[in-house]
């Protein structure tokens, strides 16, 4: 690689080698337009899809290696707000055992109701539920995402539901965590409810609201729309799926998934709305596993089709 | 933070004469990106995450000069794109590219002796890389609250950045040795 200065030769190597990086900065600037451009079936996907599958089992081993130093920082990181945490669960626990007693009283009528009316209990026969764990997030806060060691092959399809375990004592098992954006066999990409792109038909447990709309407002946070301010909303009521879109249309989450808490409600005397205020239940960024709702009927399908 | 064997600094002439280590620096980078999907990207200061994928973009072009640092960040980036769960590709390959690139025209220079500057630079890619990525997100329509950005997801990520990435350039001075500049990019100035 020895050059002299200011020869014809070394002239020719210094203009091939800024035609290689010229070249370079065009194919990026090709890629990202053309990637930009074309709908989510188009080649450059087609590309990014193949190498998740190739990298998918190369993700998952390399995740089970450093899993222990990953695990390590965690439970570093959640010291910093034991504390804090465990006064606001024992607080909670008193009120959810009173919630507890009076819920199994109203399941009980529920399931009279739904035999009376011969209406199928839903999660339990529309989906199967397929447990995975997280082998890759996102490397940038810009996409709130994961992805699963389990995908097309078990099942799961493009807006599949997907829940949190529950194992790690964060949250209720069950509530939403996200859906799946991308699948294929092998491994699928869960974008999490507080990405900016994803949103979700929710209501207010108890509160008679028409559905509004969930989607993410500050980091971590949930923002509910569209509740009228003739209904009542106060801290501490659960929010869950409503089953259709805030329009009216039906939404890709069956009815009744718990998703979070109201943390505070926004009046302003100019709008006929209120803005509720949400914290998941679960921060998606902690949880190592997840679980997908498959469908396995067809009325789950065509809600998964929106 | 003193580094021994990064006193040695030599001419830009003795440096165009030793052998590359390409295959080297592709290990490092391959490595970096393996680590950054797998283990960094579960390593969380709020919403910040460590880049250690341009402590190793900063290493090639540091110690083997632009066209290697345009290579290696443009393959890196590519392969972040390719294999994390974002809908992106380019971005990151064109940001780590011109972070390979500026890192190479330090290599014609004389070596620090200490690792403050490669980290400081490395900070400094970090920085670039996130501000980048989130101009290329708003141009794109996304919004962005500045404030929140910066305190929850940027300064943690350089915090983080700085913390955990002195062994990656530590290791890669080691083993790449001295700088050699594999491409004379600018010989008529050299």
């Amino acid at each position: 690689m020895a050059t002299q200065p200011n020869t014809g030769l070394a002239r020719r190597r210094a203009n091939t080698r800024r035609a290689i990086i010229a070249g370079l900065v065009a194919a990026c600037l090709v890629l990202f337009t053309v990637y930009v451009r074309e709908s989510s079936g188009g080649a450059l996907h087609g590309v990014q899809d193949g190498a998740a599958r190739v990298a998918a089992p190369v993700q998952s081993v390399a995740n089970e290696a450093v899993s222990p130093f990953g695990d390590a920082w965690t439970w570093m990181a959640d010291l910093r707000d034991a504390r804090s945490r465990a006064e606001a669960l024992e607080r909670e626990n008193g009120r959810l055992l009173a919630q507890a007693v009076e819920g199994r009283s109203q399941a009980e009528e529920v399931t009279q109701l739904r035999g009376l009316a011969g209406v199928g209990a839903g999660l339990d026969t529309d989906y199967e539920r397929v447990a995975g764990e997280v082998i890759g997030r996102s490397i940038t806060n810009w996409y709130k995402a994961a992805r699963l060691d389990v995908g097309s092959d078990r099942g799961i399809v493009v807006n599949s539901p997907v829940l949190a375990l529950g194992s790690d004592g964060r949250g209720p098992e069950g509530a939403l965590v996200g859906v799946v954006s991308a699948v294929r066999p092998g491994s699928a990409d869960v974008r999490f409810v507080t990405d900016g792109l994803t949103q979700v038909g929710a209501t207010v447990q108890r509160a008679g609201a028409p559905p509004g709309l969930l989607s993410s407002s500050s980091p971590g946070l949930l923002s509910l729309s569209g509740i009228p301010r003739e209904f009542p909303i106060r801290a501490g009521q659960t929010v869950v799926t409503a089953g259709f879109s805030g329009i009216g249309l039906p939404s890709v989450y069956p009815p009744g998934l718990p998703v979070g808490q109201v943390s505070g409600v926004g009046r302003e005397e100019v709008t006929v709305q209120q803005t509720v205020q949400v914290t998941p239940f679960v921060d998606p960024r902690t949880a190592r596993f997840m679980v997908v709702l498959a469908p396995t009927s067809d009325r789950a399908r065509r809600r998964a089709v929106g | 933070m003193s580094d021994p064997s990064v006193a040695d600094a030599v001419s830009p002439a003795a440096r165009s004469a030793a052998p590359p280590g390409i295959w080297i620096v592709a290990l490092i980078a391959f490595c970096a990106v393996l680590l950054q999907i797998t283990l960094f990207s579960f390593v969380r200061l709020g919403d910040g995450i460590p880049d250690i994928v341009a402590a190793a973009v900063v290493a090639a072009g540091l110690w083997r000069g632009p066209l290697v640092g345009a290579v290696t960040g443009f393959c890196s980036g590519l392969l972040v794109e390719l294999t994390s769960p974002i809908d992106s590709v380019g971005v990151f390959a064109l940001l780590y590219l011109v972070v390979g690139v500026v890192a190479g025209r330090y290599c014609e220079r004389e070596e620090s002796k200490s690792l403050w500057a490669p980290l400081a630079f490395t900070v400094v890619a970090a920085l670039f890389v996130q501000v980048g990525f989130a101009l290329v997100q708003v141009s794109l329509g996304k919004s962005l609250d500045t404030p929140s950005f910066v305190a929850s997801a940027l300064v943690p990520s350089l915090i983080l950045t700085a913390l955990l990435t002195p062994p990656v350039l530590l290791l890669a001075r080691r083993v790449l040795g001295r700088p050699r500049i594999v491409e004379p990019y600018a010989l008529g100035r050299a």
